[in-house]
């Protein structure tokens, strides 16, 4: 790496302290225009749910630093410079998105699944999904067909396996180019966003695939908890803690896993599937 | 008293669920998650080392209220094994059937649910599921499931 390509770590003066979901964070950085970029992109990150910690006695298990130098803009985690990138917004997206998985990953009492979800009726659906796995596009589907917007990236559950509204704005890609993700606001959908914590009616387990049939197979609890593992971010620093938290919810939720087709039909059909099977399971 | 040639369970670096007629076990050590079903539970359960495989069975036998053949124990022993759930590997005696020889001949006769153990490997870290933003295309290639071609201009991960 080239002189002008190195960073010291020394060279950070000033630092952004703050807590989310109970979780420690400290950002280094050598400028404080771009320290109050950070303190905004965190705030957004988090939707607001942050406090800056002012004392000096408070310390962070997790650190950033995000230096600028020469016209580069250097992003360390963990004390080491990991990349540089001339665009600052290249730089702040990497930190935002780290930030975001890291406080996901140790959050106190809480588990983050990677998924999206609505509420439908009194009761959550949670689509567990990776990236690129067109979460957002059914969500936002599901919302203009009268569902209430809780998230299209984290559900994030309490001890009990209810899960609580992460409703930032939704994620497209797409609209603009193939991978670029616009921010939709739910209300420009014509729906409305959760905030009270809901039990889990039903878990789907699914994914794209072009003129796929809706064949739900309902999966027994244990299977359920298995094939949610993969999209538990806390599962291997907080295992017991997400395991109990994983059983809560595949015991009183159904976990459905079917392929699925264009999200459009699908959202109507998954929504009509899950009041007939509350309807079933009223009358039983 | 133990007897060496006795199974034995694996406690260390295990957390253990209980999830309605099913035991899931995730292994610290390898982050492998393991769901055994109710039988596969029942004879795991009952490898304290005190216990030949002849006493499982009829431990099994006893909480089933049916007969239970020494050949559906080692079928769970041999998936125990095979999972890293017990102390000491322990050699399954199959007299020279292949396992699905043994499934087929267990699976006509028995009364209870053969053991089965369905495994997972939890992803890396975390950042199995984070959204494929990116500097250079290194932290790309860390990110299961993001397109890994390149970085684009946006800080995406981007396919060809």
């Amino acid at each position: 790496m080239s002189e002008e390509k190195l960073f010291f770590y020394s060279n950070f003066d000033q630092a952004l302290l703050f807590q989310s979901y109970g979780v420690n964070v400290k950002v280094d950085s050598n400028d404080r225009d771009l320290l109050l970029e950070v303190e905004q992109r965190v705030r957004k990150a988090f939707l607001n749910r942050i406090k800056i910690i002012e004392s000096s006695n408070d310390s962070a298990k997790h650190s950033f630093g995000i230096g600028l130098q020469n016209g580069l803009y250097f992003y360390f985690q963990d004390g080491i410079q990991n990349s540089y990138s001339e665009s600052k917004n290249v730089v702040l997206n990497f930190f935002e998105s780290m930030v975001r998985v890291t406080v996901a990953e140790h959050a106190v009492s809480k588990v983050f699944i990677h998924a999206a979800v609505v509420g439908w009726k009194g009761k959550a659906i949670v689509i567990p999904g990776n990236s690129y796995s067109g979460k957002s596009t059914l969500v936002a589907d599901l919302v203009r067909n009268g569902a209430e917007y809780y998230s299209d990236e984290y559900a994030v559950l309490d001890d009990r396996g209810y899960v609580h509204a992460f409703p930032r704005p939704i994620g497209i890609r797409g609209i603009e180019e193939a991978e670029l993700q616009t921010d939709v606001t739910v209300g420009s959908l014509g729906g409305v966003a959760g905030e009270k914590p809901l039990q889990v009616g039903m878990v789907l387990l699914t994914g794209y695939q072009a003129n796929a049939q809706w064949e739900p197979e309902i999966l027994d609890p244990g299977r359920g908890v298995i094939e949610m593992i993969p999209h538990t971010i806390p599962i291997r620093f907080n295992t017991k803690f997400a395991l109990s938290v994983l059983n809560n919810v595949a015991s009183s939720a159904l976990v459905v896993k079917s392929k699925r087709h264009d999200s459009k039909k699908f959202s109507k059909i998954l929504l009509n599937f899950f009041d007939n099977r509350i309807n079933c399971d009223r009358m039983t | 008293m133990n007897n060496s040639k006795n199974p034995v369970a694996r406690k260390n670096d295990l957390v253990v669920q209980e999830v309605t007629d099913e035991v899931l076990v995730y292994d610290l050590s390898s982050n492998k998650a393991h769901c055994l079903n109710q039988t596969a539970a029942m004879v795991w359960r009952s490898c304290d080392g005190t216990h030949s495989v002849s006493d499982i069975a009829k431990l099994v036998g006893i909480n089933t209220g049916g007969n239970v053949s020494e050949d559906l124990v080692w079928l769970a022993i041999d998936q125990l094994n095979e999972s890293d759930l017990l102390e000491q590997e322990i050699k399954s005696t199959f007299a020279g059937q292949s396992r699905r020889e043994v499934i087929k001949k267990i699976g006509l006769a028995s009364v209870i649910a053969l053991p089965v153990i369905a495994s997972l490997i939890a992803p890396t870290n975390a950042l199995a599921t984070v959204s494929c933003a990116c500097v250079t295309v290194a932290n790309c290639v860390s990110q299961p499931g993001c397109p890994n071609s390149s970085c684009n201009g946006s800080g995406l991960c981007a396919g060809m």
